[in-house]
C-alpha cells in the first residue's frame, strides 16, 4: 500500500470518527426527536398508555392498606421496594407495558412510509440515523417522563404511608433512580426493537403485529432456553432479579457485588445494537 | 470548443437500469444534464420518468449502472446531494394535522435553519408560491393544488441550485399551472438548474430548453428542443382565409395534397413531404394574387409533438397511417 493511499485511508477513518462523535449533537436529530415527542403527546394512544401506567400507582396509594409498620424504616423500605417491583413486574415491563410501547413506536417509520412523509424527510440533507436516533430519543424521553414521576410517587408515597423517617427517604434515592434507569432502559429496548420492525415493514399494521409477535416469541425462547431461568420471560427476570438486587441493595450495600452495573451496560449495548440494526435496515430501504 | 464541451455536467447517469420484480422499468439510461436551464423529462405515463427521478434523489437504488449528482452518488451520499437539491416528489407527503407554516418550519429546521430563521424563510417561500395567506391553514383541509404548492415550497426552502420537480403542475387548475410554470421560469432565469418531468407536452415545450424523451424505460432521444425539431415538419396543415370556399376549390386540383377537407372557415390538407416548399409558397401566392386575406396557415401538429409521437409510439395509428401513406405514395 502506498503512503498516499494509507494517509487517505487514515484521513477517512479520522473523519468517520469525528463524524460519529458529533452524531449526538446534530441539529436534525434533536429536531426529529422533539417532533416525535410532541407528535406522541398529540396521540390518543399515549394517554391510554399513561392511564394504564398510572393504575398500579393509584392502586398502591389508594387501594392497598397503609398501616404504619412497627419495625421501623427498614421494614417500610422493604415493603415499598417489594411493591414497586410488583408495579414494574405486573404492568410496566411485561404484557401491557410491552404492548403499549410497541403500539406507540411500531408505526414510527412504517407510518411515515404509508403517509409518504419519509420521502419528504429524505428530501432534506439528513442521514437515516438522524431519523432512527431522533425517533428513539423522542419516544424514550417520553417513557422516562412517564415512569419517573409515577415511580417516585409510588415509592415515596408508600414509604410515607408506612411511616418511614425522612432521612431514610433521602438515602434510598439512589436505589430508586437505579431501578428507574433499569426499567427505562428495558422499555427503551422495546422501543428500539419496535423501530427495527417499523423499518422492516412498510405497513403500520404489519410492523405492529410482527413486533408484538416477535417480542413475546423472543421472551418465550429466552425463557425456554433457560437464559433467564426456566419458564421465565426476560422482563420477569429483569424485574424479579435485577431490580430486586438494585432496590434491596439499600439493606446490604456492603455485600453488593455491582452486578447491576454490568446489567446496565448490557442493556445499553442491547439498545445500541438494535438501533444500529434499525439504521442499517432503513438505510437500505427504497421508497418506490 | 463546442457548446457541449464548455457546459458543466451536474447530473450524469451511465447505463442505469432499474428492475421491479424482474421487469426493467428503466433500462440502460444514459443522460447528462448541464448546469443552468430547464431540462424536461418527457414521456407517457409509466415511461419510467418518476423512477429515474427517484434514483436521482436517492429514493431508489439502481439495479445497475452509475449515477452522479454534483459528483455524489445519490443512493449512498443522499444527504450530500440534498444539500444542493430541492425535490418535489410526485406524491407530496405532508403532516396532515399541522398548519402549513409549522410543517414547513419543521422541514426547514431539518435543513439546518434556526427556528427564527426558518419562520422567516418559510413566510418568504409561501408568498413566492402563492399561498402566503394560508400559512395557518391545516394541511388536511387544503386542496390538492394547494398541497402541491406546499410541496413546491418545501423544495425551495434551502434555496437549492438544482430543482427536481416530478409532475409539478399535477393537481393544479389552469391558473395555477400558469403561475407555477412562470415561477419555474423565474428560477431558471436566476441561474438555477431545473429538471422537470411531465407527460404534458405543451408545458414542457413552453419552458424547457432541453428535453429527454423517455418511453418504456428507454431514453429515446435527448438534446436541445431546437435541435430535435430542426427539419421536422408536419404533413397536416390548417388554413384560414377570408375566402375559404374559393381556396378550397383551387386546392382540389393540387396533386400533392390529400385528405382535403373543409370545416367552416378552416381548410385541412395533408401535403406530400416532397412538396413542402412548393406548398408553403403556393398558399401565400394564391391569397396574394386573388387578394384574399390569409389569416392562418399552420401545421396541424407541433413539430415536437410529431417527434414525440413518432418516437414514443411508432406503432400508433397516427404514425402507422403516415408510414403506410408514405409507402402507398
Amino acid at each position: 500500500m502506498s503512503e498516499n493511499s494509507y494517509k487517505t485511508k487514515l484521513s477517512t477513518f479520522n473523519e468517520k470518527i469525528v463524524h460519529y462523535l458529533k452524531l449526538p449533537f446534530r441539529g436534525p436529530l434533536w429536531v426529529i426527536s422533539t417532533e416525535t415527542f410532541k407528535e406522541t403527546l398529540n396521540n390518543k394512544r399515549f394517554y391510554l398508555q399513561a392511564f394504564v401506567f398510572s393504575i398500579p400507582v393509584l392502586f398502591l396509594l389508594f387501594g392497598l392498606g397503609s398501616t404504619p409498620v412497627t419495625t421501623g424504616s427498614a421494614e417500610a423500605i422493604y415493603r415499598a421496594h417489594s411493591e414497586l417491583i410488583g408495579v414494574f413486574n405486573s404492568l410496566w415491563l411485561i404484557w401491557t407495558g410491552e404492548i403499549f410501547v410497541f403500539l406507540l413506536a411500531s408505526d414510527a417509520i412504517s407510518g411515515e412510509v404509508e403517509r409518504d412523509t419519509l420521502k419528504t424527510l429524505r428530501t432534506k440533507p439528513i442521514y437515516d440515523y438522524d431519523i432512527v436516533y431522533g425517533k428513539f430519543l423522542g419516544f424514550s424521553l417520553l417513557i422516562l417522563v412517564l415512569i419517573l414521576p409515577l415511580s417516585t410517587i409510588a415509592y415515596y408515597g408508600r414509604m410515607v404511608q408506612y411511616g418511614a423517617s425522612s432521612h431514610i427517604l433521602w438515602s434510598s434515592l439512589d436505589e430508586l433512580l437505579g431501578a428507574i434507569i433499569i426499567a427505562w432502559l428495558t422499555l427503551s429496548a422495546y422501543i428500539a426493537l419496535a423501530l427495527v420492525f417499523s423499518a422492516l415493514f412498510s405497513k403500520s399494521l404489519h410492523s405492529i403485529m410482527a413486533g408484538i409477535m416477535a417480542i413475546f416469541g423472543t421472551e418465550i425462547l429466552i425463557g425456554g432456553t433457560g437464559l433467564a431461568g426456566l419458564d421465565e420471560y426476560l422482563p420477569n427476570y429483569i424485574s424479579r432479579n435485577l431490580l430486586k438486587e438494585v432496590l434491596y441493595g439499600s439493606t446490604k450495600l456492603e455485600e453488593y457485588d455491582g452486578t447491576w452495573w454490568i446489567s446496565l451496560l448490557v442493556l445499553l449495548f442491547i439498545n445500541l445494537s438494535l438501533l444500529v440494526i434499525c439504521h442499517q435496515v432503513l438505510k437500505r430501504k427504497e421508497l418506490p | 470548443m463546442t457548446d457541449s464541451e464548455s457546459e458543466e455536467i451536474i447530473v450524469q447517469t451511465k447505463s442505469v437500469t432499474k428492475f421491479f420484480d424482474q421487469t426493467p422499468v428503466v433500462y440502460r439510461l444514459s443522460m447528462d444534464i448541464p448546469r443552468g436551464g430547464i431540462y424536461g423529462l418527457l414521456g407517457p405515463n409509466g415511461a419510467g420518468k418518476s423512477t429515474t427521478i427517484k434514483m436521482l434523489t436517492g429514493c431508489l437504488k439502481p439495479s445497475s449502472g452509475a449515477i452522479s449528482v454534483f459528483g455524489y452518488n445519490p443512493w449512498s451520499e443522499r444527504a450530500q446531494v440534498m444539500k444542493k437539491v430541492g425535490y418535489l416528489p410526485e406524491r407530496t407527503g405532508v403532516l396532515q394535522d399541522k398548519t402549513a407554516i409549522k410543517h414547513l418550519v419543521f422541514l426547514a429546521r431539518l435543513g439546518g435553519l434556526s427556528r427564527e430563521a426558518a419562520y422567516k424563510r418559510v413566510r418568504i417561500i409561501l408568498n413566492q408560491v402563492g399561498i402566503g395567506n394560508m400559512e395557518n391553514s391545516i394541511i388536511s383541509k387544503m386542496s390538492a393544488g394547494e398541497k402541491q404548492r406546499l410541496g413546491l415550497a418545501n423544495a425551495l426552502l434551502a434555496d437549492p441550485s438544482f430543482l427536481i420537480l416530478d409532475e409539478p403542475t399535477a393537481n393544479l387548475d389552469p391558473e395555477g399551472r400558469v403561475y407555477v410554470l412562470d415561477l419555474i421560469n423565474d428560477f431558471a432565469s436566476q441561474g438555477k438548474t431545473i429538471l422537470i418531468s411531465s407527460h404534458i407536452l405543451p408545458e414542457i415545450q413552453r419552458i424547457c430548453s432541453r428535453i429527454g424523451i423517455i418511453s418504456q424505460g428507454h431514453l429515446l432521444t435527448a438534446g436541445r428542443i431546437t435541435d430535435l425539431v430542426k427539419n421536422v415538419y408536419d404533413e397536416d396543415y390548417l388554413i384560414d382565409t377570408s375566402h375559404p370556399n374559393e381556396l378550397f376549390e383551387e386546392l382540389k386540383d393540387v396533386s400533392y395534397l390529400s385528405n382535403l377537407s373543409k370545416d367552416g372557415v378552416w381548410i385541412y390538407a395533408r401535403c406530400d413531404p416532397n412538396y413542402f416548399e412548393t406548398f408553403w409558397t403556393l398558399i401565400p401566392t394564391l391569397c396574394s394574387e386573388n387578394n384574399w386575406k390569409l389569416r392562418t396557415f399552420k401545421s396541424a401538429r407541433d413539430p415536437l409533438e410529431r417527434v414525440f409521437m413518432d418516437l414514443v409510439n411508432p406503432q400508433s395509428a397516427y404514425a402507422e397511417a403516415r408510414s403506410s401513406e408514405r409507402r402507398g405514395n
